[in-house]
């Protein structure tokens, strides 16, 4: 009889751990050591890139079992060295989430998918019975048990995944990225999943998040990777204090911990670093109380930017209403004005309406009543193939929109389409592509290029048909803060050259940063449109929309003593808190 | 995921997914037993009967059958023209001058048979299907030791449709949204005006399959699956057992009398009866 | 060093057993098939039901690259949206035979060279439309539907035309899938 030895007492041991993919010449890790205790509440973080997955999947086995490589050094995980271990044998032990929500369902209803993987195990009935009710209830996942999950919400997707994996009682849980590609109720949703979680078992959880502010008060140890290696680790105050740091690797750190040492640096104070905005307003307001303060009179008024006013809006929606077969309103009487120039971001849950509506603005959905006219004319008389002309449009995932070998022909598709000459498809091919930085791929397989590039590809598909209006959907899906923001810069370059932007999301903090005029929807209707930073003080509002303001704007509005106006990012806040000390 | 499943309670649904497969077996035999259109008729009859009593809705059947209308015509003047028995009673000659291609009585009322037994296989498989999601089927076949991994495999498979379809969906949207067009009359260029999407199409499919494997690795594929276990499991009661021997007397009594016993399901059994009355 | 799992304790691989990958290949690919046809992408050419069938392609694709055994998961999926009794012995069937067993040597043949690929699995494809299809539809209703063999030559040439009309377009789709495939997705999983 074979004895394996036990190798660790940790939970989750890596010794100089490197590996490099099959068809890589990079190492994805590079000497990696790493102890997880039993119990512990791991965060790991990073850009996009610094093996963050890779990492993850080291401890369940699918490095480099599936995904095949060169791994050196020692994977230990609960006391065996993976190396001597099959991924169906690792899998008993750790359950690993992945990012995207629909990818790791496989069953054709919320129970099937509990029950999959104490099938595989080989478990009783009765006793997989036992783990789906648990799963069901610790997910809260009864109003589901026989929907198909293809049909829940991202929010609800995760929540049965990490149930399913739940229903497998392993000791270590892995969850990479679990809220990625949610909206906020999603991500809410699948925190406080995972919070419950955390607390009823007990186990060792490793979660890799972007979000960091979500988790930091919920942690023990976090560690910040980059380019494969892990470059800061400890308790999360003590990393939050180099929010410099986090910043330059392509981060974006918590807000109130970055207020606290930027004002800790400037007046030569310690202050501590706060984990959760609560924490932080008490810090700031504790240092600000008894300092003298200017009166707000002495600040200048942050201007708002309200509604440009134009001849011809280039998008109208009069009385727009769109009803799906099965009598689903997705619209309820909208009206709308866009005017040439205009930057503008619709916001709200998946569901709101806001993909609803921007596809009448190219043809794609036709209006069950009312109207809809681009640069004046009535969308009824025009094709989409026409109104792809006037308004161009990105979507979420590039996968889904390459469709040639090469980069050139890529973007020639759409002005090919539109009849153009040979000559004409390649000059606006390589004027965009320029335009966008990608002039030295253009005879490469787009499939072939990274995240950052594709989506930077399908950008360039949308500029060459040289539309008036470029709709970009949900720019931070799936993406890290570095990416979703170059592609925001791109587009505000081009609505300075003259292009009307409007852009679809529910990241609050881009709106904050980007939009000069903000849509919110809700259930189908316009709750408000105006400014942002009018947008951000409609408590109610936004409350009934289940959004809520960027955390620099809520903990400007708590410490309103001493900040006579709303603010949007954190680098305002902390002007508006220096200039108010005397 | 179920093709067109229509939910319900009724006994009908309720049977083992193992006895309503046996159900549709029944039924094609006993459609080959018979070559007269009105005993045919009568089958599909019964049948249409237990689909109303399960509560499929007539509009359902109806649509399903609209779509194989131009079929059912060819197939009827196919089998008119190609089939005739001695001594027909020829109404007319597709090519005249040569008495070739004959259209008569016989044919036609054979042919009517011929598209009846077609109906009613497809009625009898259209009632199993629309009571009973797939899924179901795949479990009763587990129970008659279908592999597992042929088991998952058509599972999962059923469970990624509607992502699939959806992601197909997305993809023509994006497509479209740069001045695809594909309503040609032409099939050549309709046809080569769809190529392009097959790219994307062919990328999810790939990332599917890859997101499938990895997320059956991360829940104990790799464990033993030889010992698998099934949480739901389908069992014959005794309502099925009724509905079997039911079945199983119906369709022996029906090869008896019928075309392949004692002829009395020839094409113009009834045709002759009828006309003995007339007479 | 590239690491290998011990394999001691791990149970014998059955007739039926499929990898991961297998089973993620069957499925999706036989999905795609089915969402397809379920989509209604299907190009009429004419009264009489003739049809361009652009699933053909995922389920050849499909059953190459998973063998027999992952031949019949996507056989059946592709057979079972449409007359499932009729369709799914014929997609089992022939995706089992000409491509679930057959591009295994068709493989070995190319030594992964694209063009031979693209040109051998063509080659596949003519006996599963000239020997198989155009057989198996007219003797299955000749024999079963309307009882008369005699059936089998007029079914076949109302078949012929149409039949060859899907087999051009599915080559051509089938040549585009297996050039846009990553290079270790042309080779079979088993």
């Amino acid at each position: 009889m074979k004895v394996e030895l036990f190798l660790s007492e940790f939970a989750t041991e890596f010794r100089n751990v490197s590996f490099t993919y099959t068809d890589s010449k990079e190492p994805a890790l590079k000497d990696i050591n790493l102890r997880i205790k039993e119990g512990e509440l791991v965060l790991i973080t990073g850009p996009s890139g610094a093996g963050k997955t890779t990492l993850c999947c080291c401890i369940n086995g699918l490095v480099p079992y599936f995904y095949t490589g060169e791994l050196t050094g020692n994977v230990i995980v609960n006391g065996l060295d993976t190396k001597n271990q099959t991924i169906g044998t690792l899998s008993t032990k750790v359950g690993l989430l992945f990012q995207d929500p629909a990818s790791q369902l496989v069953s054709p209803t919320v129970v099937d998918e509990l029950a999959f993987g104490p099938e595989n195990l080989g478990i009783a009935k009765e006793e997989i019975g036992k783990r789906i009710e648990y799963s069901l209830d610790a997910m809260r996942l009864r109003p589901y048990v026989d929907r198909n999950p293809a049909t829940l919400s991202g929010g609800e997707q995760q929540a049965c995944a990490l149930g399913a994996l739940a229903a497998m009682r392993p000791e270590i849980y892995v969850l990479d990225e679990p809220t990625s590609n949610l909206d906020p109720i999603g991500s809410s949703t699948v925190l406080s999943a995972i919070t419950e979680l955390a607390r009823a078992e007990k186990k060792t959880m490793i979660i890799v998040e972007h979000k960091i502010e979500e988790l930091t008060d919920m942690v023990d140890t976090m560690l910040v990777m980059d380019q494969g290696r892990i470059i800061m680790s400890g308790e999360p105050r003590q990393v939050l204090k180099e929010t410099e740091l986090l910043e330059q690797v392509g981060l974006k750190a918590p807000p109130a911990a970055v207020v606290c040492n930027k004002l800790a640096a400037k007046f030569g104070v310690e202050l501590g670093v706060p984990l959760t905005v609560d924490e932080g307003y008490e810090k700031i307001n504790n240092f600000l109380n008894g300092k003298i303060v200017r009166p707000f009179s002495s600040f200048r008024e942050k201007q708002s930017i309200s509604n440009p006013k134009t001849e011809t809006p280039i998008v109208e929606a009069d009385g727009l209403w769109h009803t799906y077969p099965g009598n689903v309103e997705a619209l309820k009487d909208v009206d709308l004005r866009v005017g040439r120039g205009d930057f503008l971001a619709i916001v709200g849950q998946n569901g709101s309406g806001k993909t609803t509506l921007v596809k009448h603005f190219n043809g794609l959905l036709r209006p069950t009543r009312g109207t809809v006219l681009i640069d004046g004319e009535d969308t009824k008389h025009q094709t989409t193939a026409q109104l792809s002309r006037k308004v161009g449009m990105v979507f979420q995932n590039p996968d889904r929109q390459l469709l040639k070998f090469k980069v050139i022909e890529e973007v020639k598709f759409g002005p090919k389409n539109l009849g153009f000459s040979e000559d004409e498809c390649n000059a606006r091919a390589t004027a965009v592509l320029q335009a966008v930085g990608l002039e030295h791929v253009t005879e490469r397989d787009p499939h072939e290029l990274g995240k950052g590039e594709k989506q930077r590809v399908v950008l360039a598909c949308a500029l060459a048909m040289k539309p008036e209006v470029l709709v970009i959907d949900e720019p931070t899906t799936g993406q890290d803060y570095k990416r979703s923001r170059e592609i925001m810069d791109l587009a505000v370059r081009l609505n300075k050259e003259g292009s009307t932007i409007i852009v679809i999301t529910h990241d609050m903090s881009l709106v904050a940063e980007y939009a000069k005029r903000t849509i919110l929807m809700h259930q189908g209707q316009i709750l408000y449109d105006g400014p942002p930073r009018e947008a951000f003080t409609k408590t109610e509002l936004l409350k009934r929309s289940f959004l809520s303001p960027p955390q620099a704007t809520i903990l400007g509005m708590r410490l309103r003593n001493y900040v006579p106006y709303t603010v949007l990012t954190t680098d305002e806040l902390v002007d508006a808190l220096t200039r108010t000390v005397t | 995921m179920s093709l067109d499943y229509v939910p319900g309670t009724s006994f009908f649904h309720r049977l083992d997914p193992r006895t309503k497969f046996l159900f549709f077996i029944l039924a094609f035999i006993i459609s080959e037993a018979f070559d007269d259109p009105f005993l045919l008729a009568l089958e599909f009859v019964v049948i249409f009967l237990i689909g109303w009593l399960a509560g499929i809705p007539n509009s359902k059947i109806g649509g399903l059958f609209k779509n194989m209308i131009p079929v059912f015509i060819m197939l009827y003047v196919l089998n008119v023209i190609w089939w005739s028995p001695p001594r027909a009673n020829v109404l007319f000659y597709l090519l005249p001058a040569q008495k070739w291609l004959p259209f008569s009585y016989e044919a036609m009322v054979y042919s009517a048979g011929v598209i009846l037994r077609f109906a009613n296989v497809l009625i009898a498989l259209w009632v199993i299907m629309l009571t009973t999601p797939i899924s179901r089927f795949v479990l009763g076949f587990v129970k008659w030791h279908l592999p597992p991994s042929i088991a998952m495999g058509i599972g999962i498979g059923l469970a990624s449709v509607p992502m699939l379809s959806q992601e197909i969906g997305m993809v023509m949207d994006a497509m479209k949204a740069r001045a695809w067009e594909v309503e040609y009359r032409n099939p050549v260029k309709r046809i080569r005006a769809y190529i392009p999407l097959f790219v994307p199409i062919l990328y999810q499919t790939i990332t599917r399959a890859e997101n499938i494997a990895v997320a059956i690795e991360s829940r104990a594929f790799g464990h033993d699956i030889s010992r698998r276990t099934y949480y739901r499991e389908e069992r014959m009661r005794d309502s099925d057992y009724l509905v079997l021997v039911l079945g199983i007397a119906v369709t022996v009594f029906s090869l008896v009398i019928g075309s392949y016993g004692l002829g009395y399901g020839a094409y113009d059994f009834v045709y002759r009866m009828i006309l003995g009355f007339v007479k | 060093m590239t690491a290998k799992p011990d394999q001691t304790n791990q149970p014998k691989k059955s007739f039926w057993y499929l990898s991961s990958i297998q089973i993620g290949l069957a499925a999706a690919f036989g999905a795609a098939a089915l969402a397809i046809v379920l989509g209604g992408l299907m190009f009429p050419l004419g009264p009489g039901g003739l049809v361009v069938d652009p699933r053909m392609p995922f389920a050849f694709v499909g059953a190459a690259l998973t063998g027999p055994i992952g031949a019949i998961i996507v056989g059946f999926l592709a057979g079972v949206g449409r007359i499932p009794v009729f369709n799914i012995p014929f997609h089992v069937i022939g995706e089992v035979v000409f491509f679930g067993i057959g591009y295994k040597y068709v493989y070995k043949w190319t030594k992964g060279d694209l063009k031979k690929i693209i040109l051998g699995f063509n080659l596949l494809t003519l006996p599963y439309y000239f020997l198989w299809e155009t057989i198996y539809w007219p003797v299955v209703v000749a024999n079963f539907m309307t009882k008369n063999p005699s059936m089998v030559i007029p079914l076949y040439f109302s078949y012929l035309p149409g039949m060859m009309v899907e087999m051009v377009a599915a080559m051509v789709i089938q040549s585009v899938i297996l050039t846009v495939l990553p290079a270790k997705y042309r080779r079979p999983q088993w």
